[in-house]
């Protein structure tokens, strides 16, 4: 087997093919092509037609590839269940990020060129006395190393713990349920960027289970995260990070400011009641 | 002091029936027998709709309902100043409720990103298309991400999953 192109960067160019997928599944992917992992050497892309090197489809009986007679060199399989965890070429909906870049990092295990026997190294102890050093011959690395992209992997508990977050989009109803109280959590997030412990303050729920709710929307690229020790911007200036900050609206424009205690009386009016605690 | 939630939407998405879920007084209409084939309602609001909910102390929650036609647009942004809220109601059964939800959100446009707003999508069992997701985008494509959410705003439930929408994102700016 040939070791894959090189791409301008150094990494391997490899690619991947998906076949029959979901647009959520597509979404996914490409999300995760997009954010990339350092445990990866790669540089994957996807693709629509051969050359391939990674075929990742969901049917019993894979189609085939256009343009290709042959089978990918390695194939993944996209289930509804939980696939056994010991098989990484089985990848459960929703597709996850972790899963996938396992599946990727088997990928080039399996792809990685064979060393070749063409060349014997010479070591310096054999070197004839006097001899200008023969030139060195060694097998090659299987790919040339290349700079370790950046990582992407799921926040620790550190960094959950020193950032702010404030969603990119509404979550899905099955995101917003993995909390009770999801769906005020998200509102709060939707309004401005919050650390865990604001969010546990403004909710009323445990900040354990703010961290769980967190990761699961980072897990879905549905939060932007700012360093805790930004200084909170007046909230229309924080609508979009990175954005420059729009021109101050006319007085007579945006949303009114009640204090705290009149929102609780409406809230008690209402019978809509605070979180938990 | 007095506050408002100010809900709009298209027509026969069921303003008149939110604020009337909500409010301590029987909402004050100002329907006119409709004459738009179009809509299946006897009746349209072509001035305000009106109810509101004393919390007590002086303090009242006003509540309005925009006239959902858009020949009355020049309305919507008189009305929607200052406001503690904005509740987009969309009625799934229309033609394009996408295109729906982008005229409220152009014609508001340079008033989003200070004002608490949320999304609520009727009839979304009769017609399920476009999904929640489909909305969600079209907002996160204009950077936004407020809330969007399946009602029936003949529950009064559903209603209030609105206004705790509204009231966490004034909450989180407090």
């Amino acid at each position: 087997m040939s070791a894959p192109p090189v791409d301008a960067d150094g990494g391997p160019a490899l690619r991947i093919m998906p076949a029959g997928l979901s647009k959520n599944d597509l979404l996914r992917l490409e999300v995760f092509i997009g954010v990339r992992s350092d445990r990866l050497r790669g540089r994957w892309s996807l693709v629509s037609q051969a050359p391939v090197d990674v075929y990742i489809h969901d049917a019993d009986d894979p189609p085939t590839i256009p343009g290709s007679l042959t089978r990918a060199p390695v194939q993944l399989r996209v289930t509804e269940s939980s696939p056994d965890a010991a098989d990484v070429t089985l990848l459960a909906r929703p597709l996850q990020f972790d899963a996938f870049v396992e599946a990727l990092v088997a990928a080039e295990r399996q792809l990685a060129a064979p060393a070749t026997s063409a060349a014997i190294p010479i070591s310096a102890a054999t070197r004839p006395v006097g001899a200008a050093p023969a030139a060195r011959a060694v097998a090659p690395a299987p790919w040339p190393s290349a700079p370790e992209p950046a990582a992407a992997a799921r926040p620790t508990p550190a960094e959950l713990a020193t950032g702010r977050f404030r969603l990119r989009r509404w979550p899905g109803a099955n995101l917003l349920q993995t909390s009770r109280y999801g769906l005020r959590m998200a509102s709060f997030m939707s309004a401005r960027f919050l650390s865990l412990r604001e969010l546990s303050q403004l909710s009323g729920v445990e900040e354990q289970e703010c961290a769980r709710f967190v990761s699961t929307l980072i897990d879905s690229t549905l939060l932007r995260v700012e360093p805790l020790d930004t200084a909170a911007p007046p909230r229309a200036a924080d609508a979009v990070a990175g954005a420059p900050a729009p021109a101050a609206a006319p007085a007579d424009a945006g949303a009114a400011r009640p204090g705290r205690s009149l929102l609780t009386s409406l809230r008690s009016k209402l019978g809509i009641g605070h979180g938990p605690r | 002091m007095d506050l408002k939630i100010v809900f709009t939407g298209t027509p026969g998405a069921g303003k008149t029936t939110a604020i009337a879920a909500l409010s301590d007084i029987p909402p004050v209409v100002t329907d006119v027998a409709n004459t738009d084939a179009s809509l299946d309602k006897a009746l349209t609001t072509v001035g305000l709709d009106y109810g509101h909910v004393d919390l007590g102390d002086g303090v009242r929650i006003r509540l309005f309902g925009t006239p959902g036609q858009q020949r009355f647009d020049f309305m919507w942004r008189i009305i929607a100043a200052q406001a503690l809220g904005l509740v987009i109601l969309i009625d799934n059964s229309r033609p394009d409720p996408l295109a729906d939800l982008r005229v409220y959100l152009d014609h508001f446009s340079d008033m989003l990103r200070g004002m608490n707003c949320v999304i609520g999508v009727g009839r979304t069992l009769e017609c399920p298309l476009p999904t929640l997701d489909d909305f969600a985008d079209l907002l996160a494509e204009r950077e936004l991400a407020f809330p969007t959410l399946a009602v029936d705003v003949r529950e009064r439930s559903d209603v209030l999953l609105l206004v705790d929408a509204v009231i966490a994102q004034a909450e989180a700016a407090a």
